[in-house]
């Protein structure tokens, strides 16, 4: 048996620290309920997670158990991934930390499949390890998935995906396990069709002699999950769309989308220093292999389509949002790739001829990328870079904190039937255990479809937030008539004014609700009295 | 297929004149539109005025115009409260003309425009030297020619554009000595007059004189002489003149900046800041020139690095400049900025060669590729430009006021309202000592000690702080002040502001006997029993 090279041990250990990082990660997003330690995730994963609890519980795959059905997620194979977490004897304190667990193995995996793509296009020996180094520690990626979104499986799907195609190429045969796993991506997120679409018609350009293949098996990957889950959502949600779509899409010009969409690549990008996202563009003229087509059209599609809707809703963070996050690693291997013709190049000039030019090109190599791993990681957040060294908790673990415990909190002081409004529709539902009204529609057809509030104009975001723009109080508030209003939307304080007559306000450990006079869902005694 | 065009050096030398002439009209529009961007009306009447701390220069110019000596009070003690002798000797010229105190300003800043102008010429004559192409020499050009900060230091009335076309023109001289294998003393002649613009200047000038002497060693002698001969000239000159007028050794400045504040705490401070200066100008690009370092380090090459690391050492070791927070190169790195931009075209340049070096390829190749080269350090400008502050596209594109005039405004309209509401004997006790004095035409009292021998020799209150707050804690210059001394020793009739927190200075002010009035939305503390303010008026704008 070979010894092992310093790659692999290198690699080895790249895999060993971020496998600590990740711990290090999941364990400062852990929240302290009471003395005991529970685990919540983002509030957007954890409206998937209220899907595949309900699920688990034979409750059918609805937000409200025994409520309407409204499709309120938009990653069919993550909540039944997190439905099977829910099968298990595992109490809801403790749900999450599987979910961060099987995120942090997706994200390991991850790594070994952009270092074995990345050595697939270059022979360069520090190529492969830099890709891997910059995806490891790459905050945007590891927040979404460590914080229990689907990216980081995404990612794994859409590079092992490449990694199968571009061996393929290479070796002259055709592999429908490519097709395959951009199918299950589109399963794991719908919009995962952009890159699988772009991928195939890469493939199809530069390998002309399995176009047909690449045709038939990409398109027929796409267009059967695309039916089965179309047929699916109608034969059970009785619509043609998921519910999110109408509330991102409905009411907003495409105009609009495209230039918000536009402005906040343009801020992410120059935020995370413009030069470094240029430097892949020179690729073209110093690699001209078709073999890298299919990687640009992978990450520029995803790229394309975030633009297409206009961003995400947490822009302002900085970063990478989550449609972007997943191609990062395709990103981060031109990047390197990139670098090491550069690097190769320089020392080929007459540099070679000094005695440490070797040495020194290197250093220089490992310094240029450590500074660029702190320019890609800026976020636009106080203490940014404690936040994603772990010197502080990520961004959105307080808020993560806040939610949960309020859900707790009004789980105490409530009974079963009570129904509470809320804003973040993810953590206060779930553990609370409570019918809840979701005041900005994601989880509500009426909503979803209704009119939008934004204050936008070209490239000027305003208040537009995909997902966050639609409320109407007259109707979730004064027809639905919750227990409890535990959030309202930000600056509407005026347009919830009106439904403040029949409703109190009380503070639970420094946080406002408004629960309603003469509710029999609420245990009034239990409320703390107040100062 | 359709054949790219093919350069003569006639057609190059014309294309780059016609790209240079095109560069300078349009600077001239520019830094016209800048101009009227600093100016504002007050009772209907356009003012023009200059960034705080050159009216401070502006206060010493008239009054030695008006023969009342240079000094910041007519007929006041002599402090030295300036760092920019020759720089105030020609405002002075200024002030021998019947211009309007409205006015003068205008013409500062016309004449900072006039240096600008001509630093773009020498930039433009030291890149043709080094290099080749007929774009790269204009990029340079553009570079410097759009910098903000720049600009911003020089057509805000600071000396810093006059520096830049100081050493510009002696690194000029210099390297078209070197390229001659000649001796010229006209480089430290230069570089000497600019230690009279401002005493600084003797870094680059020690730069050059050990950089040549290290690098010429067949002409070492002559260097060695005429540059440290001239730097020992001047500093004795500067220091004799300076002994004679205003019984020092020392200019007040280097008190109140360094004395007191330990080296550690500035080297720290210096090195955040110029670290938060290279990340904010996108820190690859700032970075990128060492490529030239490295693989292709000539002898104008290493002399660009020499003088402008000068520069950011001698920054470093002062703590940097008062306004860091604003962003962009301090006093001290601006000047030398052109050459940052000589070196960072060259770099860029040769970089865009030895890519296309790869692919042998037609004149179409090298035509792309200049383009790219252009786009990338126009797109360069942007990141150079930061400005830590909202719309600053808009403020370094003059779509909005520049940094600065607002505070500039501020501060001249109150010295026009004190001037109304006080007779010519009182005294304002000020933190910005330039406008409000100018404009008011009557005694400061310098709270922060620019011009207070007292305060300036005094602790400073905050120096240190931790690593992260160092620049919060520490601004140089405003770290020092004495409210016993300002307030109720000198008991100035008026003080116009405050510094840092009023719950500090609140009991100064009572017992000095001082009481609030907010006249035209201007917070002013009025001692009661003073005879210099014009009550009446005072009342009849209260009731206003």
């Amino acid at each position: 048996m070979k010894p092992p090279n310093w790659q692999q041990i290198l690699f080895v250990l790249l895999l060993v620290v971020f496998a600590l990082y990740g711990w290090a990660f999941i364990q400062r997003t852990v929240v302290f309920a009471e003395g005991t330690q529970i685990h919540a995730l983002f509030d957007d994963a954890m409206i998937s997670m209220q899907y595949a609890k309900n699920l688990a519980q034979g409750q059918g795959l609805v937000w409200n158990a025994g409520g309407e059905r409204v499709e309120g997620f938009s990653n069919p194979l993550w909540v039944l991934l997190m439905a099977g977490i829910h099968v298990l004897p595992i109490p809801l304190a403790q749900t999450s930390l599987y979910v961060k667990l099987i995120s942090l193995l997706f994200l390991l995996l991850n790594l070994a499949v952009v270092k074995w793509l990345a050595e697939e296009l270059t022979n360069n020996k520090f190529v492969p390890l830099l890709a891997a180094f910059f995806t490891a520690f790459y905050f945007p990626l590891n927040n979404w998935s460590l914080q229990g979104m689907e990216v980081g499986l995404e990612a794994l799907l859409l590079s092992s995906a490449l990694l199968l195609g571009v061996r393929a190429f290479k070796r002259n045969i055709f592999s429908p396990w490519m097709a395959v796993l951009f199918g299950l991506g589109v399963l794991l997120r719908m919009d995962a069709a952009a890159p699988a679409l772009a991928a195939t018609a890469a493939f199809a350009w530069i390998d002309p002699k399995r176009r047909k293949e690449h045709l038939i098996w990409g398109l027929g990957a796409v267009a059967f999950v695309l039916g089965t889950l179309t047929l699916f959502r109608i034969n059970y949600y009785g619509d043609w769309l998921p519910n999110t779509y109408y509330l991102k899409l409905g009411g907003v010009s495409l105009l609009l989308r495209l230039s918000i969409g536009l402005r906040r690549f343009w801020d992410f990008v120059w935020a995370s220093n413009w030069v470094l996202f240029a430097i892949p563009l020179t690729l073209p003229s110093l690699d001209k292999r078709k073999i890298l087509w299919p990687l640009f059209a992978v990450f520029l599609s995803q790229v394309a389509y975030s633009i297409y809707v206009g961003g995400d809703a947490w822009e302002h963070i900085g970063g990478a949002n989550r449609f972007i996050a997943a191609v990062m690693p395709l990103f981060f291997i031109l990047f390197t790739h990139t670098l090491g013709y550069i690097h190769d190049l320089l020392l080929s000039t007459g540099w070679k001829k000094m005695a440490l030019a070797t040495p020194v090109a290197s250093v220089f190599l490992a310094a240029f990328c450590i500074f660029s791993l702190f320019s890609f990681n800026t976020l636009l957040v106080n203490d940014g870079i404690a936040k994603w060294t772990l010197v502080e908790k990520p961004v959105f673990a307080e808020s993560v904190e806040r939610y949960s415990l309020m859900g707790l909190a009004l789980k105490a002081v409530t009974t079963q039937n009570a129904t509470i409004a809320v804003v973040t529709a993810g953590n206060i539902p779930y553990f609370s255990e409570r019918t809840s009204i979701d005041l900005l529609g994601k989880n509500d057809a009426i909503i979803a479809r209704g009119p939008v509030h934004i204050n936008s104009s070209l490239f000027e975001p305003g208040s537009y937030r995909p997902g966050h723009n639609k409320w109407d109080y007259a109707y979730s508030i004064g027809i639905l008539q919750p227990d409890v209003v535990a959030q309202i939307w930000e600056n509407t304080d005026e347009q919830f004014a009106p439904y403040l007559v029949t409703y109190q306000l009380y503070v639970i450990d420094g946080i406002p609700y408004y629960f309603r006079e003469g509710s029999e869902s609420i245990l009034w005694d239990l409320i703390p009295p107040q100062k | 297929m359709i054949k790219p065009p093919q350069f003569t050096p006639k057609n190059t030398m014309l294309l780059s004149l016609v790209g240079l002439v095109a560069v300078l009209t349009a600077f001239s529009v520019y830094s016209f539109r800048f101009i009227e961007r600093t100016s504002f009306e007050v009772d209907g009447q356009r003012y023009y005025a200059l960034f705080d701390d050159a009216m401070i220069s502006m206060q010493y110019a008239r009054n030695l115009a008006d023969g009342e000596g240079m000094v910041w009070n007519g007929g006041g003690e002599r402090v030295e409260g300036f760092s920019n002798p020759l720089w105030v000797l020609y405002m002075a010229l200024f002030h021998l003309f019947p211009i309007a105190s409205s006015q003068v300003s205008l013409a500062v800043q016309v004449s900072g425009a006039v240096f600008l102008l001509a630093n773009l010429l020498v930039v433009w004559a030291i890149a043709r030297q080094s290099l080749k192409s007929f774009l790269a020499p204009l990029l340079a050009v553009f570079l410097t020619a759009f910098y903000f900060h720049l600009n911003n230091w020089s057509l805000q009335g600071m000396e810093v554009g006059l520096l830049a076309l100081i050493l510009s023109t002696s690194v000029w001289l210099a390297l078209r000595s070197w390229k001659m294998a000649a001796f010229s003393p006209w480089p430290y002649v230069l570089l000497a007059v600019g230690t009279l613009v401002r005493i600084d200047m003797v870094v680059p000038l020690v730069v050059m004189t050990v950089f040549f002497a290290w690098k010429d060693p067949r002409l070492r002698r002559g260097h060695l002489i005429w540059g440290f001969g001239l730097l020992a000239f001047s500093l004795v000159g500067q220091t004799t003149l300076r002994y004679w007028y205003y019984g020092e050794w020392l200019p007040n400045t280097y008190y109140l900046k360094i004395v007191g504040i330990p080296l550690g705490d500035r080297l720290q401070r210096g090195f955040s800041v110029f670290l938060d200066f290279i990340w904010d100008s996108g820190w690859f690009l700032v970075v990128l020139p060492l490529l030239l370092l490295l693989l292709w380090p000539d002898i104008p090459t290493l002399l660009l690095f020499g003088l402008l690391l000068g520069q950011v050492a001698y920054s470093i070791y002062v703590g940097g400049d008062a306004w860091e927070h604003k962003g962009g190169a301090n006093r001290f790195i601006a000047l030398a900025m052109p050459l940052f931009f000589l070196l960072f075209v060259q770099s860029a340049d040769k970089l865009r060669r030895l890519l296309t070096g790869l692919r042998p390829g037609g004149g179409w190749t090298s035509l792309v590729s200049q383009a790219l080269l252009a786009a990338f350090v126009a797109a360069s400008l942007f990141s150079f430009n930061v400005i830590k502050e909202n719309d600053a596209f808009a403020k370094w594109a003059t779509l909005k006021r520049p940094i600065f005039v607002a505070g500039t405004q501020r501060y001249a309209t109150l010295g026009l309202l004190i001037n109304k509401i006080t007779d010519d004997q009182a005294q304002i006790a000020v933190v910005t000592a330039g406008n409000i004095i100018y404009f008011a035409e009557r005694a400061g009292i310098d709270m922060l000690g620019k011009s207070d021998k007292v305060i300036a020799r005094s602790q400073p209150h905050e120096s240190g702080g931790s690593f992260d707050n160092v620049e919060e804690v520490f601004r140089p210059g405003h770290n020092k002040w004495d409210y016993q001394r300002s307030i109720v020793e000198l008991s100035p009739d008026i003080v116009a502001q405050i510094w840092g927190s009023s719950r500090e200075m609140a009991p100064y002010l009572e017992a000095g006997g001082y009481e609030y009035f907010e006249i035209d939305g201007f917070p002013l503390f009025i001692r009661v029993d003073s005879e210099h303010v014009l009550w009446e008026l005072v009342k009849s704008k209260i009731e206003q």
